[in-house]
């Protein structure tokens, strides 16, 4: 039994710190994922709670089929998704009128300039920045990020491929690299 | 780009090629330029990711803002549940259980009896012929006539 496990225990055995300090171990993984999909810290943050609020509603039925911190990434990427449905926040196709938007780089070490890496990967499909983001960003393995987004692996596979293939060509169109 | 190894350079940095192909890949690389430079893209690309990662966020506003999210939620089910129970207690004051039952037992009939409405046929069907007939009956033996 991991240290999650324990504190889960102790949380459906009345200790709500137990709850407390699974939030602060994993607050910050999760508004970071929000945030590569939504690019914007307030909806991230919201995005966020709301997964935190929905975790905190149904530990208790938690089965431990999967690692608690897969089960929080899908409540993460799933409560993002509503919050961008609700937001209306449609995805704009990474075309060549969007490109020209994005800030050009100035020298090689732009590259690390979060305005031009949230735009390139606010024009990524849903589908595809949340399957390389949970890869890049977090280190989940194939098998993980299946489970996580719940689709398998060849799919995973095909998503982090394209990811890569389109973020590439807005950097080398923007000569980031 | 046309070169065979091209679609598993994502797999070999992702660490998820089996041994011999990582090893035949790692040789490749060796005499493909194009393959290296693009395991060097990718690997750019990664890095321009993390880096873009939020450092810092304070837990205890988190947590705060969590905490209200869940008191808010709370009260709006607590009011949910006390207009569901103000009805309850509304409807066993104002309705009494006899007329509840004696509404369904009706509804029930009107269901089992499948498109035979006593009401409706009572009224404009035979039962109407049926009244016509009992007033007939009621004028010859009282020896009445009742205006038509």
């Amino acid at each position: 039994m991991d240290q999650d496990d324990e504190l889960i225990l102790s949380f459906n055995g009345g200790n709500q710190e137990a709850f407390d300090m699974l939030v602060k171990k994993y607050h910050s993984r999760a508004i970071n994922i929000a945030y590569s999909l939504l690019s914007n810290l307030a909806d991230a943050q919201d995005a966020a709670q709301d997964a935190f609020l929905n975790i905190y509603r149904k530990l208790k039925d938690f089965r431990r089929d999967s690692s608690f911190s897969t089960w929080l990434y899908r409540i993460v990427v799933n409560s993002s998704y509503d919050l961008m449905r609700k937001r209306k926040v449609k995805n704009v196709p990474l075309d060549d009128v969007l490109l020209e938007l994005i800030p050009a780089a100035e020298d090689k070490s732009d590259y690390l300039k979060k305005e031009t890496v949230q735009a390139a990967l606010s024009g990524l499909p849903f589908e595809y920045r949340s399957a390389i983001i949970l890869r890049e960003m977090e280190g989940l393995s194939y098998e993980e990020i299946a489970k996580v987004l719940n689709i398998n692996i060849g799919t995973v596979e095909s998503r982090i491929f394209r990811a890569r293939q389109m973020l590439k060509a807005v950097f080398l169109k923007k000569g980031v690299f | 780009m046309g070169c065979v190894y091209f679609n598993s350079i994502g797999l070999y940095l992702d660490n998820e090629l089996a041994i011999n192909e990582r090893d035949n890949l790692e040789a490749h690389i060796q005499k493909c330029s194009e393959c290296a430079s693009e395991i060097r893209l990718l690997k750019l690309a990664g890095e321009a990711m993390r880096k873009n990662m939020i450092l810092g966020v304070d837990s205890e506003s988190f947590l705060a803002g969590l905490r209200n999210k869940i008191m808010q939620e709370d009260k709006i089910n607590q009011n949910n549940e006390a207009v569901i129970n103000d009805f309850g207690k509304w409807s066993k004051r104002f309705i009494p259980l006899p007329f509840v039952l004696a509404a369904a037992c009706w509804m029930l009939l009107m269901v089992s009896v499948n498109n035979h409405n006593p009401v409706e046929e009572y009224i404009f069907g035979k039962n109407l012929s049926d009244i016509s007939t009992l007033i007939d009956q009621s004028e010859s033996n009282l020896g009445w006539t009742f205006i038509n």
